[in-house]
C-alpha cells in the first residue's frame, strides 16, 4: 500500500483576540508536531477528548486551515505548492462528513441538488442526464429512496441526512473521506447503521476514512490503525488491535480504562476512575510531555524533555517510560 | 430481588403510575408520556434508558412541575407520601431543591453565566435554608471541596466560564446537594463530558449515599453506575428490571436490538453491527398496536393490532411485549 496522504510535523496555531490593547496576541498551539500515513483504502481512527486538536487536523487536511509548520503530502506532492485550480481539483479526491447532519446541509436546497452539487462542481462536462444518473445511483448505495430526491433537509431525520451527506461525500468516488464525529449526533439504533453504510462503502469503493470520534469503541469498530491525539500531540499510533490490547501510553491506558462497558458482570460495580484532572488548556501547555500534569508515572525527565515519537514496527508512541510501566 | 424486598422495606420513596404527559400543539394533542408506572426504593440507583424522544427526560420534568407551559402531565407520582401531581406549585417548587434535586445535562446553560458562583450556590442555602450570607458561604465551600473542586474559596469568586465542563458540572451537582435532597435525578450529567472526566462525575455520584436517577443513553453508564433499569420506547416503558438482569438476557426486542448495535471491545472489529432498520416513531404516530412493531424482527400480526401490557417475568423484569419469553 503506497501512501495516499502523507502528514509530517504538522503544526497549526490559531490566533486569538489579546487580553489586552498592550498585551501579546495569544497564539493557541491546536496541533504541534503531528505526523502519520494513511494508505488508499485504510481507515485511520483519531480519537482524543475535546481540545485535542482532532478537528483541526481534519480542517488542515482539507485547507481549511493553513498549517503552521510541517507539510501535508497527498500522493507525493506537498499541498502547500498546488495553485489553487489544482487545489480545487483535489476535492474530487477529498470529501468530508461532518458531526450535525443537519447544519452541513444547506436547508434550501432538495437531496438531490445536494448530493449533485460535487458533481456540478467537479464534472461540469456531465449533462444532465448523467448527473441524475450518478446521483440516483449514489441515492441507492447510501440507502436512500430515490422518491426522497426532492425533498429537503428538515424533512428528513438525523440518519437519513448523514446518509445524504455520505452520499454528497462518495458521490464523486473519492479517494478519501474524512469523517469528523459522523455519528456522535445519532441515537443508538442509528449510530449502528451508519457505521455499517460506512464500512460497506469503504469495501465497496476502496476509500481511505479518517474517521475523527471521542467514541473508543465505535473507532475501535471501524478503524484499522488508530493515532490518539492529547493536547494537539500524536501520543501514539497503532494498529487498532494492538493499540487496544496492549495500549502503551498512560493516557491511551487511561482512555481504554474509562471507557463504560455495558457488561451485565460489571453493573453496579465501582467504575475504573479513569484519570485525576482535565486536559490543560492549549495556551498554556505543560513543559516536556504535555500530558505529565495528569500522568500517575511521570518523572522528572518528563517535565524537562518532550518525548518524542518512538516507532517499533508499525506501533509508535511518544512516551519516555512506556517500557518501564506495568 | 424485587419481593422478597418489598417486604424486608417499608415503602418506595418515588411510585409513579398511569403517567401521562401531552403537549398542547396547533394540531392538537401530542403524546409524549403513555402509562408510565414504577418504583424507585430507598437507595436504588435507577437508569432510564431510551433514545432521543423516547420521552424519558419529559418523564422527569413532569414530576418536578418543570414541563413547558403547553405540557401538562396526569397520574400519580407519590414521593415520601405526597402525590407530587396534586401539589400546589408553590409546596412543589419547595420540596423540590430540599428534598429532590435535579442536574442538568448541560452544565454550561443550566448556570447563570452573569452571576459568580458564589452567588448561584448561596441563594439555594438563603432560599430554602434561611442560612445568612456568611454561614452560606462557608457551606457552599465546604460542599464544593467535598464533590473534588480544589481551592474551594477561590472558585467561589469565578464565573461559569471561568471553569471548565467537568468543574461546571461538579458546581451543579454541588449545588443539587446543598440541601441534602433525599432523591438526585441527573438527566445525562456525563453526556457533554469528556470520556476521562465522565470516569470522575460518575464516580463522584456513585460515592454520594443518597437514592439516583440517572436518564442516560449510554448502556456503558447503566452498567457501571444503576442498580435497576427502566427501558423507554416512543413515550411507554417497554423493560423494567435489575440492570444485571437487563443487560444479560434483554427481554424486549428493543432492548435487546440497542445492546447488538453498540460496537463491543470483545467482538471482531469491521464485522457489520446487528441494526435496528427504521427510526423511532414521531409521537403523534403512535397507533393500536405496539410502537416498536414496524422496527421489530420477531413482531407478529397481532403486535399491530393490539398494544402488549406490561407483564413481570421471572417475578423481577417487567416487559411489554407478548412474545417476550418469560
Amino acid at each position: 500500500m503506497s501512501a495516499l496522504l502523507e502528514v509530517s510535523d504538522l503544526a497549526v496555531a490559531y490566533a486569538l483576540p489579546t487580553d489586552g490593547v498592550w498585551r501579546a496576541p495569544r497564539r493557541l498551539q491546536a496541533l504541534d508536531g503531528v505526523s502519520f500515513a494513511l494508505a488508499s483504502g485504510e481507515t485511520l481512527g483519531v480519537v482524543g477528548e475535546s481540545g485535542c486538536g482532532k478537528s483541526t487536523l481534519a480542517r488542515a487536511i482539507l485547507g481549511l486551515v493553513p498549517p503552521a509548520r510541517g507539510r501535508i503530502s497527498w500522493l507525493g506532492r506537498d499541498l502547500a505548492t498546488l495553485g489553487s485550480p489544482e487545489r480545487r481539483a483535489l476535492g474530487r479526491d477529498l470529501q468530508i462528513v461532518f458531526q450535525d447532519p443537519l447544519a452541513s446541509l444547506d436547508p434550501r436546497m432538495t437531496a438531490g441538488q445536494i448530493i449533485a452539487e460535487p458533481l456540478v462542481t467537479h464534472a461540469p462536462a456531465l449533462g444532465r442526464a448523467a448527473i441524475a444518473e450518478r446521483v440516483a445511483h449514489a441515492m441507492a448505495r447510501v440507502g436512500l429512496d430515490a422518491r426522497q430526491l426532492n425533498r429537503y433537509p428538515h424533512e428528513f431525520s438525523g440518519g437519513q441526512c448523514q446518509r445524504i451527506a455520505i452520499a454528497r461525500a462518495t458521490v464523486l468516488e473519492p479517494k478519501l473521506v474524512v469523517c469528523d464525529e459522523p455519528v456522535s449526533a445519532l441515537d443508538v439504533s442509528i449510530q449502528a447503521q451508519i457505521v455499517n453504510l460506512l464500512v460497506d462503502m469503504q469495501d465497496a469503493l476502496g476509500l481511505a476514512l479518517l474517521f475523527i470520534s471521542h467514541n473508543l469503541a465505535i473507532v475501535r469498530h471501524v478503524s484499522h490503525r488508530i493515532a490518539v491525539l492529547y493536547l494537539g500531540r500524536l501520543v501514539e499510533i497503532g494498529p487498532a488491535a494492538a493499540l487496544f490490547e496492549a495500549p502503551r501510553h498512560p493516557y491511551t491506558r487511561a482512555l481504554i480504562a474509562a471507557l463504560p462497558v455495558a457488561d451485565p458482570e460489571r453493573a453496579g460495580r465501582a467504575m475504573g476512575r479513569g484519570l485525576d484532572g482535565e486536559p490543560p488548556s492549549p495556551l498554556a501547555p505543560p513543559s516536556g510531555c504535555a500530558f505529565r500534569s495528569r500522568c500517575a508515572q511521570a518523572v522528572a525527565r518528563c517535565v524537562s524533555e518532550r518525548p518524542t515519537l518512538e516507532p517499533d514496527g508499525a506501533h509508535a508512541v511518544a512516551c519516555h517510560r512506556w517500557r518501564e510501566i506495568p | 430481588m424485587r419481593s422478597t424486598r418489598a417486604t424486608a422495606e417499608p415503602a418506595p420513596l418515588l411510585e409513579v403510575a398511569d403517567l401521562r404527559v401531552d403537549f398542547a400543539t396547533p394540531d392538537g394533542p401530542v403524546a409524549a408520556v403513555r402509562d408510565v408506572a414504577f418504583q424507585v426504593m430507598p437507595g436504588d440507583r435507577l437508569g432510564v434508558l431510551g433514545e432521543s424522544g423516547s420521552g424519558k427526560s419529559q418523564l422527569f420534568l413532569a414530576l418536578l412541575g418543570l414541563l413547558a407551559p403547553n405540557g401538562r402531565a396526569i397520574g400519580r407520582a407519590r414521593f415520601a407520601g405526597q402525590d407530587l401531581l396534586a401539589l400546589p406549585a408553590a409546596a412543589l417548587r419547595r420540596l423540590c431543591g430540599d428534598r429532590i434535586a435535579m442536574v442538568f445535562q448541560d452544565p454550561m446553560t443550566a448556570l447563570n453565566p452573569y452571576l459568580r458562583i458564589a452567588t448561584q450556590l448561596t441563594e439555594v442555602l438563603t432560599l430554602h435554608r434561611g442560612l445568612d450570607g456568611v454561614s452560606a458561604r462557608r457551606a457552599a465551600a465546604a460542599m464544593l471541596a467535598r464533590v473534588g473542586i480544589a481551592e474551594p474559596e477561590r472558585r467561589l469568586a469565578l464565573y461559569p466560564h471561568e471553569l471548565s465542563g467537568g468543574m461546571r458540572q461538579r458546581v451543579l451537582i454541588a449545588m443539587a446537594l446543598l440541601c441534602e435532597p433525599e432523591l438526585l435525578i441527573a438527566d445525562e450529567p456525563t453526556t457533554a463530558l469528556d470520556v476521562t472526566v465522565q470516569g470522575q462525575i460518575l464516580a463522584l455520584l456513585q460515592d454520594l449515599p443518597l437514592t439516583q436517577v440517572v436518564i442516560t443513553h449510554d448502556f456503558g453508564v447503566l452498567a457501571g453506575f444503576c442498580n435497576r433499569a427502566l427501558v423507554m420506547y416512543a413515550g411507554r416503558v417497554v423493560e423494567s428490571g435489575p440492570v444485571r438482569t437487563l443487560l444479560a438476557r434483554p427481554r424486549h426486542p428493543y432492548t435487546a436490538g440497542l445492546l447488538r448495535a453498540i460496537p463491543r471491545l470483545d467482538q471482531p472489529a469491521r464485522r457489520p453491527l446487528a441494526t435496528i432498520p427504521g427510526q423511532p416513531p414521531e409521537p403523534a404516530e403512535a397507533g393500536v398496536g405496539c410502537a416498536f412493531a414496524p422496527r421489530c424482527p420477531i413482531a407478529v400480526a397481532r403486535c399491530r393490532v393490539e398494544r402488549p401490557a406490561p407483564r413481570t417475568v421471572d417475578g423481577e423484569v417487567t416487559v411489554a411485549c407478548h412474545l417476550a419469553a418469560s
